[in-house]
């Protein structure tokens, strides 16, 4: 498939888009009116600018092009979920197995071609067997369908450059006089692997299908999915949860019949102008059940209720399980504790999901310990929807805080001996007067050697005169390390 | 006009009926009977925790904590504590280290940082339809949190069992239909054994305002870690037992 610039109706000038080759500006690429004048690709810019001065000549930007051409692969994807980008301006679609969903393949490729042409692209394209034999047909053939197990008889009279080889190799098979395809079904391999390297005959298998050509999909394809093409496009919130119930019935009964489940949900929103919206919900369990799968996406939909743009409307929804685990059938017996704190835990592991995809996963967290005496360090946050990691590591046994600040904030104090307990401080401009002083604990700061070392510090818990704790370190060995040690306020204390 | 009357009638028999059921159900201990003094915390309630002063916040989370600990030492169940996440420069983060002094073993916690009101809200409902100690730390007024959210939680715990604690401020003058609501501030240690300037238990000063279930009360309150449960500080308590007073239904079922 050969993608090519929109043209613009409004403008009667031609456009070309050009790009440094060859030690010039050459053309890259041309809309209907330039070839109509005659322009070509690889044409200098400076020869087709005398032939034609009114041309629109535009730099081409290969990045913005390879992204561009990665979203219609991402938009195509409604044909199925393997679309593979070989090149910018070349894509490969799986349609395995899709054919169903549009009656057909010769229905899937009209539909495609309507598609683009009214997204004004213009386009080759072939279907067969083989991805090989696809390719040699858009590129070179005059059928565009090669039913099945057809493809032998379809690519023999074309071209040996329709088998994606390198052009020194084409040219030197056409200097040997092997010009169509066809000519090398029957030449012996040993002699043709000896002059032509493996990959004229790896190229060759391809095409034929007696070698395996993987394709690596834009977006990784799901095991399991279920879709639905609607006959009439819809776009209200409640269209798509409608919508969404059968799918997740259908993914459901699927990741039943493999004893697997699933944790994360895609739900790709295909839209009528080529667009596609995609949600994803997180699962921290295995899940498949269809109303924990709902209730995970009635969520998501809420949130973008206000601000989604359903353009003119979705025509196809695919939802798909990622990240799939096993998960086997499990037989509830009444009256059983065992499955009834199984059913808590499932309970638990929904509400996790249901909070982590509405409040985002990084504000729903566990506590985990470390290994270290440095009191912001030894515990950390992570995700619960992240699977635990089995630690080891207990916390800290001497009385720490029950909130820290997330740092230490200055206060003054007053000590009545330089290396003892405060006996007043003040914190955020109030005073407070201590009645209990507990302490000091030493903790000192065990990145010696690197840059983050700080120095020591003398914690004290201390109680105010009505009964407030806190958790107060001086910093600074007195005598030691500093002469004026600074004062801290690290933690609350009940 | 006669329609809405009618449905607040029918409402307020259904609040009768379900305060009958209560009742009845009162007399059996639970598994889990956690009790804040003399005063049994229901399941399947909510119970608000009022802070006297903004500096108090640590200390009535810290009750709340001992509740969920003594709580979980008879039966393990989830503590979800939710907090606004902006708030956490001021009043400070969750601390793990500093759970167990409470019995609340860290790994059952799970710490919800929601962005706003709004969101702890709806997290606070959602928890609540699970059979879970719920702590909601709501300290800041804020006028979302009103007669209808907290009848929601109400409604929600009531249905799933769990506890909530919502801690707010006693300057915030909000409604509640909260079970039980308490005045709470710290209150100075007695002198530690071996150490005599050193701090001894943790104490709270513990007023119960109101309560659905009738009575009301000051305490002080003692945590005794070594026997991970609350206990009542004896010199220092004066404390009016509250009896489960029938009290009639209108004065205890409107709150306005």
């Amino acid at each position: 498939m050969k993608k090519q610039q929109k043209s613009l109706e409004e403008t009667a000038a031609p456009i070309v888009i050009h790009e440094n080759a060859k030690s010039a500006l050459r053309i890259r690429a041309i809309d209907a009116r330039a070839g109509k004048l005659g322009f070509y690709q690889g044409q200098a810019l400076a020869d087709a600018r005398a032939i034609e001065p009114k041309l629109m000549a535009f730099e081409a930007d290969a990045q913005e092009e390879a992204q561009s051409f990665r979203r219609l692969a991402v938009a195509l994807m409604r044909y199925s979920p393997v679309v593979s980008v070989q090149a910018t301006g070349e894509l490969f679609i799986d349609i395995t197995g899709c054919q169903r969903l549009f009656g057909g393949e010769e229905a899937i490729l009209s539909d495609l071609k309507e598609r683009m042409a009214r997204a004004s692209y213009s386009m080759c394209a072939a279907i067969a067997d083989t991805a090989g034999a696809a390719w040699a047909l858009a590129r070179f053939g005059c059928v565009e369908i090669a039913g099945d197990g057809a493809q032998r008889r379809a690519i023999a009279s074309l071209p040996v450059e329709a088998l994606r080889l390198p052009p020194e190799l084409s040219d030197r098979l056409r200097r040997l006089g092997l010009k169509t395809i066809g000519q090398l079904y029957d030449m012996p391999r040993r002699p043709l692997t000896a002059r032509f390297t493996k990959a004229l005959l790896s190229r060759l298998g391809q095409a034929l299908g007696t070698e395996a050509e993987p394709l690596v999909p834009v977006i990784p394809a799901p095991r399991y999915y279920a879709e639905r093409k609607l006959a009439e496009p819809i776009a209200t919130i409640e269209a798509i949860k409608s919508v969404l119930a059968p799918l997740a019935h259908d993914l459901n009964e699927q990741l039943v019949r493999g004893a697997a489940g699933a944790r994360r949900f895609d739900l790709a929103l295909f839209r009528v102008d080529n667009e596609v919206t995609r949600l994803g919900v997180g699962a921290s369990a295995p899940a498949r059940a269809p109303a924990h799968v709902m209730r995970l996406f009635s969520n998501r939909l809420d949130d973008i209720r206000d601000d989604h743009d359903a353009g003119f409307g979705y025509e196809q929804l695919r939802l798909s399980a990622f990240d799939v685990r096993p998960l086997g059938v499990r037989q509830r017996t009444a009256f059983d504790l065992q499955s009834d704190r199984e059913a808590q835990e499932e309970a638990l592991a929904e509400l996790k999901d249901r909070l982590s995809n509405r409040l985002g996963a990084k504000h729903v967290r566990r506590v985990s310990f470390r290994n270290t005496h440095l009191p912001e360090r030894a515990a950390f946050f992570t995700p619960v929807v992240t699977p635990a990691s089995p630690s080891n590591v207990s916390p800290e046994e001497r009385p720490r805080p029950i909130k820290l600040l997330p740092r230490p904030e200055e206060i003054e104090a007053l000590a009545e001996v330089p290396d003892g307990p405060p006996i007043r401080f003040k914190w955020r401009r109030v005073a407070y007067a201590v009645a209990r002083a507990n302490g000091p604990e030493r903790i000192a700061d065990e990145w010696q050697g690197k840059e983050t070392a700080g120095p020591t510090r003398d914690y004290y818990r201390v109680e105010t005169q009505e009964g407030r704790r806190y958790w107060l370190f001086r910093e600074g060995l007195y005598g030691g390390e500093t002469t004026n040690p600074r004062w801290f306020l690290h933690g609350f204390f009940a | 006009m006669h329609a809405i009357a009618r449905r607040n009638e029918l409402a307020r028999l259904r609040r009768r009926i379900a305060d009958i059921e209560k009742r009845e159900f009162a007399g059996i201990p639970e598994a889990d009977d956690i009790a804040c003094g003399p005063v049994s915390l229901a399941r399947g309630a909510v119970h608000e925790f009022r802070a006297g002063d903004y500096r108090d916040a640590p200390s009535v989370l810290g009750l709340a904590l001992a509740l969920a600990g003594a709580a979980s030492a008879k039966r393990a169940q989830p503590i979800i504590w939710i907090g606004q996440a902006r708030d956490a420069f001021q009043e400070g983060v969750p601390y793990g280290c500093g759970l167990n002094f409470f019995g609340v073993h860290a790994e059952l916690c799970i710490f919800v940082h929601a962005r706003d009101a709004k969101a702890v809200l709806w997290a606070a409902e959602e928890a609540a339809r699970h059979d879970a100690i719920v702590l909601i730390e709501f300290w800041k007024p804020h006028p979302l949190l009103d007669l209808t959210a907290t009848r929601r939680l109400q409604l929600c715990a009531e249905q799933s069992g769990a506890r909530l604690f919502l801690l707010r401020d006693a300057r915030d003058e909000g409604p509640s239909t909260a079970r039980t609501r308490w005045r709470l501030g710290p209150a100075p240690s007695a002198e530690d054994s071996l150490d005599e300037r050193g701090l001894g238990r943790p104490r709270w000063s513990a007023a119960l305002e109101k309560s659905r279930d009738g009575g009301h009360g000051w305490w002080v309150l003692e945590w005794d870690h070594a026997e991970r449960r609350l206990v009542e500080a004896a010199p220092h308590s004066r404390g009016v037992v509250p009896a489960m007073a029938d009290r009639s239904f209108e004065e205890t079922t409107e709150v306005a």
